[in-house]
């Protein structure tokens, strides 16, 4: 069966996958095909020709990841989970074309002069940078009940990328991070193994998204802040001041949510 | 005085001790503890200076009974004092970790009484973190030149790192600028350490469960520019501690006139890019298998300023240049300037589905204004080597990249004061 065209698939990686084995079995070339998410209604591509659906299959999607295990790069499973939260308007095109070359040809898996190749390490790279940072860049505040609160208005959807890493740092906490951009987070408690869904009702949720702060009286100034700003200041070393490198670093569209810069 | 005031004196008392990483250890918290560790560090801010910030880095106290003549916070100068109380440090240590400011926590301090009585309230901090906060986050403890093996072992078992500073990289400038500290004294909690460091390794072997002393290993910091000594006798010294002491890292830091200074030798500026270029060479030792012999001829030879040691021990090369890249050994490609430890493992990974041309350069992360004169593919050659004498470093030098460019400018270093 001829799978050229456009496909739409329901917006998880199961879904994916499955178009996947779909574009492998048919035989069809790669290079002919686009997907789209049926979750966000084509953003730009395939909007002139109907897209064909594919619905999600597990049993399909766990072929393709054995296979893609079996295969000589060990990363391979492991960059297409991080690519998948980049992004990119045509991620799931690249990821498909890369799963069906990985599949069909695992050899040139990490061949850097293959397009869908070097798409995909791009995509996985910078999720994987983003989720880094924002394990350094995150900052919580204390609020009046003790918890830990902290805003984030990440590029790529990390949320649920970020979680194990503080989850791993503070298991006896209670905790959340919280996409503004998103409207989305995950919260943490030490009685509670699994993430839970962070819900903000509509007015705050449109204030976290315009400013990232929450109200004073759920969250009065905390002193701690205030100490780290003067430990900020002064660690510098005045001879030797480099804006530029402090902004290629830790680029200014982080800095609302820092309380070192902030201010 | 008040916590945020002695804060303030305490952090910028620290801030010429550059040493900042908290890679190397890897720890997850227990159910009741706070604070795990990832083996490759994280860096949760960057300081005015453009510096990675990833610990609470501060002073217990910047009272200090010694002058040394290159220290700000020597005896002889004038400055604000202060001192923390154990349970202030622990505090500022716990909160700013909960808040995801820091990895943990650097601690050093001038010396107070005598170096065992400093290391004693330093090693009173590590032990009230771990033991009754369970604190699981990183720690790099300085230990005091001349304290007792008792109190080193001590500061070892609660550490992720330690450090000696060695400051002055030969005996005859410690003892001008330095006289209260003698070379010993540096040299025997290095040797000491390094002992119980190896010594822990093999036990735990076969004991899994013992935990682990010190295990990001220890390193050190020497002054650039405040003695006369050149990069070789430096880069051999570095090359010795890598070898016979097992650091795992030596920090240079270019020696900036402090407020207060008594150091005479000092160049008129900062010898920025003389510390880059050291920087360079210490990677070239480390990771590219490098000796300091073929960097520099001898111990009063200096690194050229205006190129990187890679590329002038390439263009110092008669032969074995261009090398090619189809055929070269990994080994022989870490020695192309142009090519890192990724583009060198990336060359290899593709040259098994097929030959590597020219256009395949970019996707492979080579810096190819380098490469191009070091390297063939399948025999076609894009450089010019071979060429009358210059060329190629004249090429070199138009290409230069951005850090060094910056290090140049004479802008960066007349802005003084806060």
């Amino acid at each position: 069966m001829n799978m050229d065209g456009c496909h739409e698939f329901d917006g998880t990686l199961t879904g994916l996958l499955t178009v996947a084995a779909s574009v492998m079995n048919s035989g069809s070339h790669p290079e002919s095909i686009t997907v789209r998410s049926a979750e966000n209604g084509g953003a730009g591509q395939g909007e002139l020709f109907s897209a064909r659906a594919v619905a999600s299959d597990k049993t399909l999607a766990a072929e393709v990841v054995t296979r893609l295990k079996m295969g000589e790069d060990k990363d391979a499973m492991r960059d297409v989970q991080s690519a998948f939260h980049h992004n990119h308007p045509e991620r799931w095109t690249w990821i498909v074309r890369f799963l069906v070359l990985a599949l069909r040809e695992p050899k040139r898996a990490r061949d850097r002069r293959l397009p869908a190749v070097v798409a995909l390490r791009r995509f996985a790279r910078e999720v994987r940078q983003e989720t880094h940072r924002l394990n350094g860049l995150i900052r919580f505040q204390e609020l009046s009940d003790g918890m830990l609160w902290a805003t984030i208005t990440p590029d790529h959807d990390v949320v649920g990328l970020v979680y194990p890493c503080f989850r791993r740092r503070m298991p006896g906490e209670t905790w959340a991070i919280y996409d503004a951009g998103r409207g989305r987070g995950l919260k943490h408690r030490p009685d509670n193994g699994h993430p839970e869904t962070v819900l903000v009702p509509e007015p705050l949720r449109r204030e976290l998204q315009r400013s990232g702060e929450l109200p004073q009286s759920v969250a009065p100034s905390d002193p701690y802040f205030e100490l780290w700003r003067t430990f900020f200041a002064a660690i510098a070393i005045e001879g030797r001041r480099n804006p530029e490198q402090q902004r290629r670093c830790m680029p200014a569209r982080y800095w609302r949510n820092l309380p070192e810069k902030s201010r | 005085m008040n916590l945020q005031r002695k804060l303030e004196i305490l952090a910028g008392a620290a801030r010429y001790d550059v040493s900042c990483a908290s890679s190397g250890s890897r720890r997850t918290a227990t159910d009741n503890g706070l604070g795990a560790v990832s083996s490759g560090g994280v860096c949760h801010s960057w300081s005015d200076d453009g510096r990675c910030i990833s610990l609470l880095k501060i002073l217990y106290s910047n009272a200090c009974i010694y002058d040394c003549a290159y220290c700000v916070n020597r005896r002889g100068n004038d400055v604000p004092r202060a001192s923390f109380t154990v349970e202030e440090v622990v505090d500022l240590t716990v909160n700013f970790y909960r808040r995801n400011m820091i990895e943990g926590l650097f601690l050093s301090s001038g010396v107070l009484i005598s170096p065992d009585h400093t290391m004693e309230r330093l090693i009173a901090v590590v032990r009230r973190l771990r033991r009754d906060h369970r604190f699981g986050g990183y720690i790099h403890l300085k230990v005091i030149p001349g304290a007792s093996p008792e109190l080193v072992h001590e500061a070892a078992l609660h550490a992720d790192r330690v450090s000696v500073n060695i400051e002055l990289p030969s005996e005859r400038s410690l003892r001008l600028l330095a006289p209260e500290k003698s070379r010993v004294s540096v040299l025997e909690p290095m040797r000491h350490l390094d002992h119980l460091i190896q010594e822990n390794r093999e036990e735990r072997r076969s004991h899994r469960k013992l935990p682990a002393l010190s295990p990001a290993g220890q390193s050190t910091q020497m002054i650039i520019g405040a003695s006369p000594e050149k990069d070789g006798q430096i880069l051999r010294l570095s090359e010795a501690l890598y070898q016979k002491h097992h650091l795992k890292r030596v920090y240079y830091s270019a020696y900036l006139p402090v407020q207060g200074s008594a150091v005479r030798i000092a160049s008129e500026r900062p010898e920025l890019l003389r510390e880059h270029r050291l920087y360079q060479a210490d990677w070239l030792l480390r990771f590219y298998g490098f000796d300091a012999g073929e960097l520099t001829a001898d111990t009063t030879s200096s690194l050229p300023l205006d190129v990187d040691p890679k590329a002038a021990w390439a263009l110092r090369q008669g032969q074995g240049f261009p090398a090619e890249i189809n055929r070269a050994s990994y080994e022989q490609l870490l020695r192309v300037p142009g090519i890192g430890v990724t583009g060198a493992r990336r060359i290899v990974a593709a040259r098994r589905t097929g030959a590597i041309r020219i256009e395949h350069v970019k996707a492979l992360g080579l810096v190819w204004k380098r490469a191009r004169h070091f390297l063939s593919f399948n025999g076609k050659y894009y450089g010019l080597l071979g060429r009358r004498d210059g060329v190629v470093l004249a090429d070199l030098l138009a290409a230069q990249g951005r850090i060094v460019r910056e290090l140049r400018q004479p802008s960066l270093f007349s802005e003084g004061g806060a």
